[in-house]
């Protein structure tokens, strides 16, 4: 018998390991919500993809798991441009006409996924092990650690742009208040372009950590989506610390789950969450305006 | 040198309609630098929508506006207000979650025309918060103001950008009596320092006084023009004008 806290420690682990990325997840989605109020439902499609291309680069070309992130980011980074322009050309209602093209675009990435790799699930092996710490039992995955640490980089990485620098501060006044943003001079269609660079690395970088860590299927995008907006409406737009918060929330509440109920209950535990946020907090992710 | 005035703004043969409506019809008028101009007019009178093609926040149907001898008709807000050119709004749109100090501190650092220093940006910022008697609350967030201060916050940052000219859109509603008086003042002191003004006002407690010249616009289109003193006894401004705000003293 072994040290009879382990399923706690596994709980925890686990779950922040899983957090972090969740909000690694929901941070490109809000960081191109927040600064261009485009609402992405292709988000999690984006990030599947990201995710199969990395699979054929380790699968098909022997590229070591870690040598795939960096083509992933610029190849997501890239393909957000032209969703950028496209997203451009819309007119007002803006969020909603967003929300309308970017759920076609979900479709259209799932059937092409469908085509391109097959229904079947994949899986990128790292090549890592775990490691178990001798008479207490407790195992401990590199994957996991892989996934804290690099979800959490990516995060502080996008903190420290938003708060200490000058684009940053300039991202923020466009999160904060469009308008006001343009009358202090900043060029908010130029913050839009960045946003969706920015958000398309994150994308680029979430991809094969799926891949490595949760089975890669052409559906399995909208769950990442479901993900990104329920964090999202718990913290707020450009509230990093909040974000992460609300990812740490959510991957301890999915993992206890799996851990005590069994893993099928897992996608149960994220939708009655959304349902008891909308309950609390009923305007969604709608701006907040003084006055 | 050349002494004579510049003309800092010049709106020709400006037009909008909305559908089937004709909002501004055939506006045209001048500004030479140094001179403050208030539009007046009933509400509904094409005011906000004419500073809204000025600043570029919305494109006209007809005609075209030239800024300091550029042509800026299709300029958007940010390029105009780094070229020289601030508003503010009715309502007034501050960063909600920043302080009163960075909001100010925001406009200096975009607005202008070269990026000034942290430091410079802080004391220009500081220095206006003191024009606009805010500075005792320059840590406190924006979203915490009441109404008059976001107004005056906005104001503050308008003027942060370093503006050449300054357009202030009904920046006198709601204030006091006494409120209007440290504005008139506060106005004709940046004028002293070489600020154009464009303002407008539906009533007159704030125009009055300082404007050189008044325009008066009534359903999208201009009715008169003058000094203050000719165009209050203007009759055709006075049906518009009086009309109005006896009708809406019989709805109170």
């Amino acid at each position: 018998m072994s040290f009879n806290a382990w399923p706690w420690f596994q709980i925890i682990a686990s779950g922040f390991s899983l957090g972090s990325f969740y909000a690694l997840v929901a941070l490109g989605f809000s960081l191109i919500f927040g600064i261009t109020r485009a609402f992405n439902l292709a988000h999690g499609e984006m990030i599947v993809l990201g995710g199969y291309l990395a699979f054929v680069l380790w699968k098909f070309y022997q590229v070591p798991f870690f040598l795939t992130l960096p083509p992933c980011l610029l190849a997501m980074a890239g393909l957000s441009l032209p969703l950028y322009l496209l997203l451009r050309r819309l007119k007002e209602p803006y969020a909603l006409n967003t929300l309308v093209v970017t759920f076609g675009l979900a479709l259209l990435l799932q059937n092409l996924m469908l085509v391109l790799f097959s229904a079947d699930y994949r899986l990128l092996d790292s090549g890592l092990t775990s490691f178990t710490i001798p008479r207490i039992g407790i195992t401990f995955s590199w994957n996991q650690g892989v996934l804290l640490l690099l979800s959490l980089l990516a995060t502080a990485g996008v903190h420290l742009v938003l708060h200490h620098t000058f684009l940053g501060k300039a991202l923020r006044a466009t999160i904060q208040d469009w308008e006001a943003a343009q009358m202090a001079g900043i060029n908010v269609k130029l913050m839009s372009f960045i946003a969706f660079g920015m958000g398309g690395m994150l994308i680029g970088l979430a991809g094969p950590l799926y891949g490595q860590n949760m089975y890669l299927y052409p559906t399995a995008g909208t769950e990442a989506t479901l993900i990104a907006i329920i964090i999202t409406i718990f913290a707020g737009v450009g509230r990093i610390r909040t974000l992460l918060l609300g990812g740490w929330l959510l991957g301890l509440m999915e993992s206890a789950a799996i851990f005590t109920v069994g893993s099928k209950w897992r996608e149960l535990v994220s939708a009655a969450v959304l349902v008891t946020l909308l309950y609390f907090r009923p305007e969604g992710i709608s701006f907040r305006k003084p006055g | 040198m050349d002494n004579r005035p510049q003309i800092c703004l010049k709106v020709s043969r400006l037009s909008k309609r909305y559908g089937g409506q004709q909002v501004l019809r055939d506006i045209s008028f001048s500004l030479q630098e140094g001179e403050i101009l208030g539009i007046i007019g009933p509400n509904g009178a094409g005011k906000t929508t004419l500073f809204n093609i000025i600043t570029g926040w919305v494109p006209p149907s007809g005609g075209e506006v030239v800024f300091l001898g550029e042509k800026t008709t299709d300029w958007t807000p940010d390029r105009l207000c780094r070229g020289g050119m601030a508003r503010t709004f009715q309502i007034p749109q501050v960063f909600p979650e920043m302080s009163v100090l960075e909001n100010v501190m925001t406009g200096a650092w975009f607005g202008q025309q070269s990026r000034p220093s942290a430091a410079q940006a802080r004391d220009q910022s500081r220095e206006l918060l003191g024009l606009v008697e805010l500075a005792a609350k320059e840590a406190t967030p924006a979203r915490e103001l009441s109404l008059m201060q976001q107004r005056l916050l906005e104001l503050a940052r308008a003027l942060a950008t370093r503006p050449k000219l300054l357009l202030l859109d009904e920046v006198a509603a709601g204030l006091s009596l006494k409120a209007v008086k440290c504005l008139s003042n506060l106005i004709l002191r940046l004028r002293t320092q070489g600020l154009t003004l464009l303002l407008t006002d539906h009533l007159l407690h704030l125009i009055m006084p300082v404007s050189d010249r008044l325009l008066a616009l009534d359903q999208g289109e201009i009715i008169a023009e003058g000094s203050p003193q000719d165009l209050i006894q203007n009759p055709e401004v006075e049906s518009a004008y009086l009309g109005v705000r006896g009708a809406a003293g019989e709805e109170g």
